[in-house]
């Protein structure tokens, strides 16, 4: 089956400097595909570069082709009606706005979406969280836990998920791992970067990226021991192996 | 009557709620009370004089007044109105009135003096929602000057967000008596050719008086903003707070915001916070990556701080 995803030779330099030298990278549909790699080399630029945000529409070099279409250059809301979105890490609060509304927003070219069930589906009840405002009233594992229920009301073909377990306690952790399950039910792929070794116990496959690049795919365990030795050897490390000064593409 | 129903459809079609009706309030077209049902509690003297009209509203002591009280202001056409309201609540008594203001035509102007106080332990609560037509060309001009007696409280908020606000000057002075607190809020947003200008006069005169001037003024289209805001902190343990914030999304846009603090009196406290920028990027991509374009994702934003 063709990937959903492919990330063909993706080369990104900033201000003269390499942040991706040449990513390759391939997600089949419907899986959960984890990204591990250490500080710096590149795994939200990589999220950036596929959902299109921040100004990085483009790579310098190469393609990202979405559901066999180059989505290089697309607007953010392009690439959202193309099925693609993104949870940030840090996701933005918004003054005036309810749970609800925003859920609606999610789930506006759904109108059989359930919401309700959508925030259960995260551990939300329905009559506690509908009515509150999207700001910073809400914690930041509240606010994290609306974000994935605006997800599941969305129904994306895809979703990048940039360290969703960050700032999250050890208990919430499994309750991440249940809403992944049911995103994969749902048939949404998911590109998840995580450090959390309990996240990629639900992951199907994973890529270790360091130095910008991607060193390998593979099952989820292999990938984790990789990283630990890619976090001894250090990116430093990484590049003079590779021959690189850091100013190549 | 047909004249009169017709009068209040065309007033409710800008978007006013329909509610309105079923609850006691008082209509106002121009210079003449077109509709009124009474509030038990409260007593409105009016006097229509051919250039304006005079309100007064009394708030009886102790009453404690359940439902808002509505007002609606409007004119339609083309002139003047002006209105001159004088708002007293009572010791003890509690009172919520709304201000619905609908406006719909050429060469309009709104002019409100309003004179309030609050006394000792009451608690009057006032907003001020503008509705205007699409292309509606108007001047408004809205004062307010008041007192807060000791252990009351006066909350306030005016709203322009439909259409364009034409060119608007608001203006808040309050006095702030022992224990009182003034809670004051102005949102509008602005578009082509809108001129807003918001000024705030805080004086914390009582002892433990508290205030807050807040704003949220927004240029989103060729449009000037500029809000002032003063506080003085002079009781003994005053605390009183700026908060102004300002939008741009244009760039033939001239925005400024000045607060001002004065305190003299050492046991006083009074802050500040402005910020003028652009709209939050991370909101704006963060709504688009739910398939929302940039000026759907803009609307949200902007109708959220708002609210």
């Amino acid at each position: 089956m063709e990937p959903i995803l492919k990330v063909n030779n993706v080369k990104l330099t900033v201000d003269g400097k390499a942040i991706l030298r040449g990513v390759n990278l391939e997600v089949d549909r419907g899986e959960i595909h984890a990204i591990l790699g250490p500080n710096g080399a590149g795994k939200s630029t990589l999220a950036k570069l596929i959902m299109g945000i921040e100004d990085l529409k483009s790579p310098t070099e190469g393609e990202i082709i979405f559901d066999g279409k180059v989505i290089n250059g697309l607007e953010v809301y392009e690439r959202a009606r193309l099925g693609i979105t993104l949870a940030w890490q840090e996701p933005a609060r918004f003054e005036g706005v309810t749970v609800e509304e925003y859920l609606r927003l999610s789930a506006r070219n759904n109108p059989d979406v359930d919401i309700r069930k959508c925030l259960e589906e995260v551990g939300l009840v329905p009559e506690v969280y509908l009515k509150r405002f999207v700001d910073d009233s809400l914690s930041g594992g509240e606010r994290k836990r609306v974000e994935l229920a605006s997800i599941l009301a969305f129904r994306p073909k895809f979703v990048v998920l940039d360290e969703i377990d960050s700032g999250i306690d050890f208990t919430s952790i499994e309750d991440i791992q249940k809403i992944l399950e049911t995103m994969r039910e749902e048939g949404i792929t998911v590109l998840m970067i995580t450090h959390n070794e309990k996240l990629l116990d639900v992951a199907d496959r994973a890529s270790l990226l360091c130095g910008g690049k991607v060193l390998e795919t593979s099952d989820p365990q292999s990938i984790k021991r990789k990283f630990e030795e890619c976090k001894v050897c250090d990116i430093l490390d990484f590049e003079r192996k590779e021959g690189r000064d850091g100013k190549d593409g | 009557m047909v004249k009169t129903d017709n009068l209040l459809n065309s007033i409710l079609s800008l978007g006013l709620p329909k509610d309105i009706l079923k609850n006691p309030s008082i209509v106002i077209e121009g210079h003449n009370v077109i509709r009124e049902v009474p509030y038990p509690g409260i007593s409105i003297e009016k006097r229509t004089h051919e250039d304006r009209i005079e309100v007064r509203i009394n708030v009886l002591p102790g009453v404690v007044v359940e439902k808002p009280v509505h007002m609606c202001l409007s004119k339609l056409g083309s002139g003047d109105q002006l209105i001159d309201i004088t708002v007293d609540v009572g010791e003890g008594a509690k009172v919520k009135m709304i201000s619905h203001c609908a406006f719909k035509g050429k060469n309009l102007k709104h002019i409100s003096r309003t004179k309030f106080r609050v006394r000792k332990g009451a608690s009057l609560e006032v907003s001020e929602i503008h509705y205007h037509e699409k292309d509606t060309d108007i001047v408004i001009d809205a004062k307010s000057e008041g007192v807060v007696e000791e252990r009351a409280s006066y909350k306030s908020l005016f709203k322009i967000d439909s259409n364009n606000a034409g060119k608007v000057r608001v203006e808040y002075v309050v006095d702030i008596l022992d224990h009182a607190v003034a809670d004051v809020e102005t949102k509008i947003a602005g578009r082509d050719g809108d001129e807003i200008y918001v000024k705030d006069i805080m004086y914390l005169k009582g002892k433990y008086s508290r205030a807050i001037a807040k704003s949220r003024l927004m240029a989103l289209g060729d449009t000037k903003a500029e809000f002032y805001g003063e506080t003085y902190g002079l009781g003994d343990y005053s605390r009183g707070h700026i908060d102004c914030s300002e939008i741009v999304r244009s760039e033939n846009v001239t925005v400024k915001a000045i607060p001002i603090v004065v305190v003299n009196n050492e046991t006083a406290k009074v802050t500040h916070e402005a910020a003028v920028g652009s709209i939050d990027k991370k909101q704006l991509e963060t709504l688009m990556a739910r398939g929302l374009d940039e000026d759907e994702a803009v609307d949200v934003i902007v109708k959220g701080m708002l609210r």
